[in-house]
């Protein structure tokens, strides 16, 4: 991007360019997924009050379909209800994912901003590393650190950290390399501030914006792959609730009991929309109070 | 449509009558009236919130969504909708009858088209011979060598991609052509090239010619009428000599003052104090009333009315029948020239403390040699210019002198003028959009400068800061966004005054602001040299600028010093043929 050429106070200030939008400009997709996400997080926080015993099982009732009494959406093979697992397994949908946006884009932050800043040796180091990372066919490598050391809920989050940083370095680092040329920038330089100094305060509050937005749709990917793994079961361990776990466990039961699999499944789908969703118009926010400052 | 009648010189080309513009916020540009005859051309004049380029758009159908147009517009004879929206109605209008040439020629072209395609595309329906011959016929008609035709915009220099664009206008053969501020980005002897071959060309095609300038004395130079627009209204209209030689309405008065004399030096840039402001807000006033030095009662209470003074010549101000013959608005203090020699700093002579010495700089980017063993001192509260064009390699002197480059070869010695340890020389930029970081507020960036100087980073100190800038302390709360121009130019340099700088160096610093907003930042920076006993090293390429500003000037040419010496003595007796082509390039330079 760069500096419009118009005379000082030109077009740009009279008027705010119209953007077409696909979503309606009063924004109800933006407040219908806030409310999910409400959801979701009361869910994942206290799950003794919306789903308490999700776990309970009811061997003797067996797998029912939908409407049994008491069952809204049936029971699996063990007997456990479909409604309370699928709530129940919220936690673990939406914890790590949460725990591997936060992990890349601090990996992001600490070692994008030094490679687009200082840019030469720094920069060649942080890119070639990031170049591997991204050259690793991420689903293999998990079945095979599973394989090695054993698979578990934190080392697949941990994996998962380090194939998604990358992408989070290369994204900070364009926006960095962006600001780096700027007269502000390049005034705090001629004013001898620390290199520390000029990235991480005079920079990065001018880059947040693409950040915090990218940790939003981060999460999303990061659901989905979490519930990918779990579905291979290479994520939680078996019995605990879990959307991806469920996938895998109602797959057998699709003739008896289809909602097993359909809840989890759509949860995932609305979950990860729902993020999109508020992340786009965080960004669009972020962005326009940053220009109406 | 009717090409085969030729239209007899001198009729009329384009009639705007009544030209409204509003937009969300209100009105931007209100009841201006223009009249364009083929072979004529008319001068807009206006500072920046003017509305000239709303005015440019709006006689184009191009004003963007969100802007209503009213009025009345007729172009060749025919009657056009101002609403932009009417794309039928502006076919075979626009781009045939009147073209618009843009500004920037950095940005204006297709970096992806060769420069023969984007001539032709408004050819259409035209064999590929044709269009062939026609770019051929039109590169020569702008004083290209046919091979551009193959070429892309990257590949030619500024003044050869603004022919380029020229070219693309014309090819149509449009009746009136309209250049918004079609030379600003250029340099001063490539604008001087650019403007005469418009000159030429709309006299060769009988051409109407619409200037929209922000620079006076371009448009007295080469307009045959001018129109000065304020805050959306017309405040004066009239043949160019009767406007700028007998100006009546205060502001074309003030403005003409403003700027900055090439020939001699004034003690004090005369200035406008105040700022622009925004049609919307005025209401039924005249919009220069807050800034008039003549203002009475009346003239905050109507909108005065573009009336005759002298036969076709008009202007909008109630106390124009005061002033009339008179000059009106003379400047209260007098236009003193002070002695250029008698204020000069003493040189090396005079046993002065060099803050800047440089011996044999050189420096190369790839094949590009910027600078080619250069040898510059800055004494001791002295201020130094050094003029050049773009790539002359100033503002690789200016990056090197605060250390964001690094020479090849040579030495820049910094040395402070007291006992204390020299603090790094301060720049100031040109662009004040991006001078400021936008997401810190002026009170921290200010104290992040004051702790990079090892300074107490206290309110106080800010405050003290943005006095020194003749800014209010409450400026400290806020953002960047919410300043102007000038105003931001004057944060900037609050903030290199910091840490205490011995040298400022100011890269086309002013360059940037208008007229009469650069005239305030001058005084400024002078005022600080005299209170501070701070050094200034100017980067320009503004010769009036460099006359007013500093007492010593190099002037810089393909990475070396042409000539060097007093301001007065280079600028009135240019030893050198580079200094002598730039003088004379000058736009209708001032006596």
């Amino acid at each position: 991007m760069t500096t419009p050429a118009l005379p000082a106070g030109g077009l740009h200030d009279l008027v705010k360019p119209r953007r077409r939008r696909w979503l309606p400009r009063t924004q109800v997709s933006v407040a219908l997924s806030t409310l999910a996400l409400a959801f979701v997080a009361v869910c994942a926080l206290l799950p003794g009050l919306v789903a308490p015993n999700s776990t309970a099982q009811d061997i003797l009732l067996g797998v029912t379909s939908p409407g049994t009494a008491g069952h809204l959406l049936g029971t699996d093979n063990l007997g456990r209800d479909i409604t309370l697992l699928t709530l129940g397994g919220t936690r673990s949908a939406i914890v790590g994912p949460l725990v591997i946006a936060l992990g890349s884009m601090l990996f992001g932050i600490l070692l994008g901003t030094p490679a687009g800043y200082f840019g030469g040796l720094t920069d060649g180091v942080i890119a070639r590393w990031s170049d591997l990372l991204l050259a690793l066919p991420a689903t293999l490598l998990a079945v095979v650190v599973a394989g090695i050391v054993g698979g578990g809920y934190w080392i697949t989050v941990l994996l998962l950290i380090i194939l998604f940083s990358p992408s989070d370095i290369k994204l900070v680092r364009g926006a960095v390399l962006e600001q780096k040329t700027r007269p502000y920038i390049e005034s705090a330089r001629v004013l001898r501030m620390s290199a520390w100094r000029i990235m991480y305060r005079q920079i990065l509050p001018n880059v947040a914006p693409v950040i915090i937005a990218n940790f939003m749709l981060n999460i999303a990917y990061a659901i989905v792959s979490m519930s990918s793994l779990s579905y291979l079961g290479l994520g939680v361990g078996p019995g605990s609730p879990d959307w991806g776990r469920q996938l895998d466990d109602g797959q057998q039961l699709l003739a008896s009991n289809p909602a097993a699999l359909i809840a989890p499944g759509v949860m995932i789908v609305l979950t990860a929309t729902a993020i999109n969703i508020v992340g786009d118009w965080l960004f669009e926010w972020l962005n326009r109070r940053a220009a109406a400052r | 449509m009717n090409g085969s009648i030729a239209t007899a010189p001198g009729t009329l080309a384009l009639s705007a009558a009544g030209l409204t513009v509003t937009g969300p916020a209100g009105r931007i540009i209100e009841n201006v009236s223009l009249e364009v005859s083929r072979g004529e051309t008319v001068g807009i004049v206006g500072e920046s919130g003017s509305g000239k380029s709303v005015t440019a758009r709006a006689l184009t159908g191009l004003l963007p969504a969100g802007l209503v147009a009213a009025g009345t517009l007729t172009i060749g004879g025919h009657q056009v909708p101002l609403d932009s929206g009417k794309k039928r109605a502006w076919r075979g209008i626009r781009g045939t009858k009147i073209t618009l040439l843009p500004q920037d020629p950095f940005t204006s072209l297709s970096p992806r088209h060769h420069c023969g395609d984007q001539i032709a595309l408004p050819l259409r329906g035209q064999s590929r011979a044709q269009r062939a011959a026609a770019v051929r016929a039109a590169l020569a008609e702008v004083g290209l060598p046919e091979r551009v035709a193959g070429q892309y915009p990257f590949e030619l220099s500024g003044g050869m991609r603004q022919r380029v664009a020229v070219a693309a206008a014309l090819i149509t053969r449009p009746d009136v052509l309209i250049a918004d501020e079609a030379t600003t980005a250029l340099d001063v002897t490539t604008q001087r090239e650019v403007l005469d071959l418009l000159a030429s060309l709309q006299r060769t095609r009988d051409m109407g010619l619409i200037l929209i300038t922000h620079d006076l004395s371009v448009a007295r130079g080469r307009a045959d009428q001018i129109t000065v627009l304020y805050a959306g209204r017309i405040a004066e209209q009239g043949a160019a000599p009767a406007v700028a030689g007998a100006p009546a309405h205060p502001y074309t008065a003030r403005l003409l003052d403003c700027d900055p004399p090439l020939h001699y030096t004034l003690d004090r840039l005369p200035v406008i104090p105040g700022s622009v402001p925004r049609l919307a807000q005025v209401g039924a006033a005249c919009t220069f009333a807050a800034r008039c030095a003549l203002a009475a009662d009346e003239c905050t209470s109507q909108v005065p009315a573009l009336a005759e003074v002298a036969s076709g010549h008009r202007a909008a101000c109630l106390r124009v029948a005061d002033l009339k013959g008179t000059r009106a608005g003379r400047p209260a203090e007098p236009r003193t020239r002070s002695e250029s020699s008698s204020d000069a700093a003493p040189t090396a002579e005079a046993g002065r403390a060099a803050v800047l010495s440089i011996r044999d700089l050189r420096k190369s980017f790839g094949q590009h040699v910027a600078l080619d063993g250069v040898d510059l001192d800055v004494y001791a509260g002295e201020s130094v210019a050094v003029v050049g064009e773009s790539g002359s390699g100033k503002t690789t002197l200016a990056r090197i002198v605060v250390g964001l480059e690094s020479p090849d070869a040579g030495s820049v010695a910094v040395a402070g003028s007291a006992a204390r340890a020299a603090a790094p020389p301060q720049i100031v930029f040109q662009d004040p959009y991006s001078a400021l970081n936008p997401s810190l507020t002026i009170g921290t960036s200010l104290r992040d400068a004051l702790r990079a100087g090892g300074r107490p980073r206290t309110d106080a100190e800010v405050t003290a800061l943005l006095e020194m800038v003749s800014l209010p302390a409450t400026y400290a709360r806020r953002r960047p966004q919410a300043l102007s121009g000038g105003e931001r130019q004057r944060v900037a340099i609050a903030r290199a005054l910091a840490v205490r700088p011995d040298l400022l160096v100011c890269d086309e610093a002013v360059s940037s602001l208008d007229v009469s907003v650069q005239a305030q930042v001058l005084n400024l920076i002078s005022d600080l040299r005299t209170s501070l006993g701070l050094s200034v090293l100017f980067i320009s390429h503004d010769l009036a600028v460099v006359r007013q500003a500093a007492q010593r000037v190099y002037v810089l040419h393909q990475g070396r010093f042409v000539e060097q010496g007093e301001t007065a003595d280079v600028l009135d007796r240019p030893a050198d043929d580079y200094t002598r082509l730039l003088m004379a390039s000058v736009p209708a330079a001032r006596d």
